[in-house]
């Protein structure tokens, strides 16, 4: 009795797990989705991905994106900068002179030259982001040149500063 | 009725984006701010460049250096930290790292901001 019931039982379950086994196969194969069961077992499989920078040719729009997010980055750095700078100067004479000796030395005033190209750089792209966000410069050509002008912009601008800079020192 | 609040401001910011909008706009605000104080800071340091500890507290000491000085310091440590929690939410993953870097960009430009701006007023008010 006890044993009949038993090979009773396992023919029911096998039955019941092809079954299963047959439904979920189709299932899956009908809607092969990422949260379907086979994804557990397939955790590595190779799927499409959504095309992103790669496919795109790089180009001035481009640089201009990144550059504005990494010169504002610099910027954070030469904010620090003038902090310092602003608290020497509250300090008194000699820790500030310390500090202007820091700045006008040749890393001091390369640091300082970067700094310059960096809030150039990112106040041009800046400006360009203002004109982007009220929806102009998306013809291709417009937004283009306009991200190639921000860098002939602020090359230009940071070298006028510095020659200014060095005029109104008296070094020429 | 248990409240006199309308359902839409139960609502207001609950979304993915929280206040995403308002950051966005405040964001370009600052940075339209930033424009004539940005020409102004450029202006006057390239000007009294390689002048002595003297006479750049004098030249900070006029009421009007000092005020404008304030304003774009305020500013741009503002736009600085909004623009930093962006890149952060862009390349920070992971709840805890994002929390992380966000208090960080928070306290370094308050501390930023704090340390500036009482210098000025130092210097302003003669210490």
């Amino acid at each position: 009795m006890f044993c009949r019931s038993s090979i009773v039982a396992r023919i029911n379950l096998s039955i019941i797990v092809k079954r299963t086994l047959f439904i979920q196969a189709w299932f899956s194969d009908l809607i092969s989705a990422d949260f379907s069961l086979r994804g557990k077992f397939m955790a590595k499989a190779q799927r499409p991905l959504s095309p992103h920078l790669q496919v795109y040719r790089f180009g001035a729009h481009m640089a201009v994106s990144i550059i504005h997010r990494v010169t504002g980055s610099m910027l954070a750095f030469g904010a620090i900068l003038l902090t310092w700078w602003l608290v020497a100067l509250a300090t008194g004479y000699e820790y500030f002179n310390m500090v202007q000796s820091f700045a006008s030395s040749a890393i001091g005033r390369l640091v300082l030259f970067g700094i310059t190209f960096a809030l150039m750089q990112h106040f041009a792209s800046g400006i360009r982001h203002l004109f982007m966000d009220s929806g102009k410069l998306y013809e291709l050509k417009a937004n283009t040149a306009s991200a190639k002008f921000t860098f002939v912009f602020s090359a230009i601008m940071t070298l006028v500063i510095w020659a200014a800079a060095y005029k109104v020192m008296g070094a020429y | 009725m248990s409240d006199m609040n309308t359902p839409l401001s139960k609502v207001r910011g609950l979304g993915s984006g929280k206040t995403g909008t308002e950051t966005f706009i405040s964001h370009r605000i600052q940075a339209v701010a930033n424009i004539p104080l940005v020409i102004f800071f450029i202006v006057s340091f390239v000007g009294n460049a390689g002048k002595s500890h003297a006479e750049w507290i004098a030249w900070i000491k006029q009421p009007i250096v000092s005020v404008l000085l304030i304003l774009f310091i305020l500013n741009f440590t503002n736009h600085m930290r909004t623009g930093l929690q962006e890149v952060v939410e862009d390349y920070v993953h992971g709840h805890g790292n994002k929390w992380a870097a966000t208090l960080a960009i928070r306290f370094s430009c308050a501390l930023i901001a704090g340390l500036s701006v009482f210098s000025i007023l130092r210097i302003a008010f003669g210490g």
